[in-house]
């Protein structure tokens, strides 16, 4: 009867994903005032959807595939992969939701003694160490070459005019298409195939529908928080570093990894700066990601394991 | 109004600016050679001249910046264009200050240093086509906006030279030294003109270098 709730937790972990991570896309242009806020969170919308919609399937086997879950562990997992996100975030510690969740689900495998597939693990593990190294990379080669594009092309002020305003449009719709791709299976991911009649499909039209709520209704201070760190680069730079960060979720959703977009954006700002010659991100803020990188991993399992705890003294 | 008509319409406005700021050089030059031709009255007139004309030019200045402010050009670009803008404008000031100073203090000029000063004012006013076309290339060619910025810099190395040979001749020339002085200021009022068109070229070189990548 109540079957329909069962993802519920799902929906709150993608409202606060699409909360958090709508900076990672439209952040520099709403903060360079090119595009307006409610034109960001709407486009956002639309193409997380689609992206999840298209692609985001593909990430669903990964998620599901960590431990053995049954309906009431794909729950407490997933709402407390939400509620370690949502503290995260209360308490401004930078934290992934991808991180949350497998660290959720390892939690509660631990606490059911269920199989950890390690194989799987590692390769996710692997993934979340080179995202942002991956996203420097593509960043910095970026850079190098649409340099010479841009020194070709961009002749004067007009030119310059229009094209940072169509490519802040085409890389930001680009980036959410990406978010939503790669980062769905984060939110609905576990209850597909345990819960009865939850096909992929409703499970990526409900997660995307998720991070586009919470991009919609919730987005707006670390849009103008996280995007500004961002958009102190300049225009070219700015949508370099988005465009190698949705490069970067693009190629992980296509490997099946749910990967932080947080994590890439700030691999891609510094990898425009070392083309630049400049130190884009100091010691503090990589002591930082790593911290959150733990504490994530570490809280969001031990909240599953709690509360998987008590549920299952009331199920006794 | 669209973006784009918006976008066209300041760039219409700034070459109307760029318009009135040489009409106020020209009107200032005029006031020169009126005065060092002795045609006081017709000086006069000419001063007020420069003077409507650099108020046009300031009631334009203000409009290019209410059109930036309606959302004209990326934010990231309008507060460079306000900023050449502005520095264009103290062209037309300088002008204006200069008719002011010559009118105020009627200083007593030689014949000796009336050529001169003919030429140095010449120098110093044809330092600003080749600012007026380096802003126009803003909106067309950037490396031959940035050329002509390149060549106000070498005018405006001509006037520091006059300027300086100039002053020399002042002060080994036998005159009272309060009359030395004002020659002094009088000279340094027109050469300054060229100094305020090359600060608007490096604002406007500042400009191309930081949208290039």
């Amino acid at each position: 009867m109540f079957r329909f709730l069962i993802p519920l937790p799902g929906l709150y972990m993608g409202w606060g994903l699409g909360s958090n991570d709508a900076a990672n896309v439209f952040g520099p242009q709403v903060n360079s005032e090119i595009v307006r806020y409610r034109t960001a969170t709407i486009l956002t919308a639309i193409f997380v959807i689609i992206g999840a919609l298209l692609e985001g399937r593909k990430s669903f086997a990964t998620v599901g595939g960590v431990t053995d879950l049954v309906i009431w562990t794909a729950v407490v997992a997933t709402l407390a992969a939400a509620l370690t996100v949502n503290l995260m975030s209360y308490l401004k510690i930078p934290v992934s939701t991808s991180q949350a969740i497998i660290g959720a689900i390892i939690g509660i495998g631990l606490l059911g003694h269920t199989e950890i597939k390690t194989l799987l693990l590692r390769k996710i593990f692997i993934s979340w160490i080179l995202t942002p190294l991956g996203a420097l990379v593509i960043a910095y080669l970026l850079y190098k070459f649409l340099a010479l594009v841009w020194q070709r092309k961009v002749k004067n002020l007009m030119v310059f005019n229009r094209t940072v305003r169509i490519f802040s449009i085409i890389i930001g719709c680009y980036a959410a298409y990406a978010l939503g791709a790669n980062n769905v299976a984060n939110t609905t991911g576990t209850f597909v195939g345990i819960v009865p009649g939850f096909s992929p499909f409703m499970a990526t039209l409900l997660g995307g529908g998720s991070i586009a709520l919470g991009a919609l209704t919730y987005s707006r201070n670390v849009m103008y928080t996280v995007g500004k760190k961002i958009a102190t680069l300049d225009p070219f730079s700015a949508l370099i570093a988005v465009l190698a960060q949705a490069i970067t979720l693009h190629i992980y959703a296509q490997f099946r990894i749910p990967v932080s977009s947080s994590q890439a954006v700030v691999g891609a700002v510094v990898g425009v700066g070392l083309v630049k010659g400049m130190r884009m991100v100091n010691k503090k803020t990589l002591i930082n990601i790593f911290t959150g990188w733990i504490f994530t991993l570490v809280g969001s399992g031990a909240v599953a394991y709690s509360l998987g705890w008590i549920v299952k003294l009331f199920l006794k | 109004m669209p973006r784009k008509r918006r976008e066209e319409e300041v760039i219409t406005l700034m070459d109307q600016h760029l318009e009135k700021v040489e009409e106020c050089l020209e009107s200032m030059k005029k006031t020169i050679e009126d005065y060092l031709g002795g045609n006081i009255d017709l000086a006069k007139e000419n001063a007020l001249k420069t003077h409507n004309l650099e108020g046009a030019a300031d009631g334009l200045r203000r409009r290019i910046i209410e059109e930036f402010h309606k959302g004209a050009f990326l934010p990231a670009l309008r507060e460079d264009l306000i900023g050449l803008t502005l520095s264009v404008d103290k062209v037309a000031d300088r002008a204006e200050s200069t008719c002011d100073f010559i009118m105020l203090t009627r200083p007593d000029i030689p014949e000796e240093f009336k050529e001169d000063l003919r030429k140095i004012t010449f120098n110093s006013i044809t330092t600003f086509p080749a600012l007026r076309e380096a802003k126009k290339n803003l909106f067309k060619d950037f490396s031959l906006s940035r050329e002509q910025t390149i060549e106000v810099h070498g005018l405006e190395a001509r006037v520091d030279d006059d300027e300086w040979k100039m002053n020399r001749r002042i002060f080994t020339f036998e005159l009272p030294l309060a009359q030395k002085m004002l020659l002094r200021d009088v000279v340094w009022h027109i050469a300054s003109i060229s100094d305020v068109i090359e600060d608007a070229a490096d604002v406007l070189e500042v400009l191309i270098i930081k949208k290039q990548v």
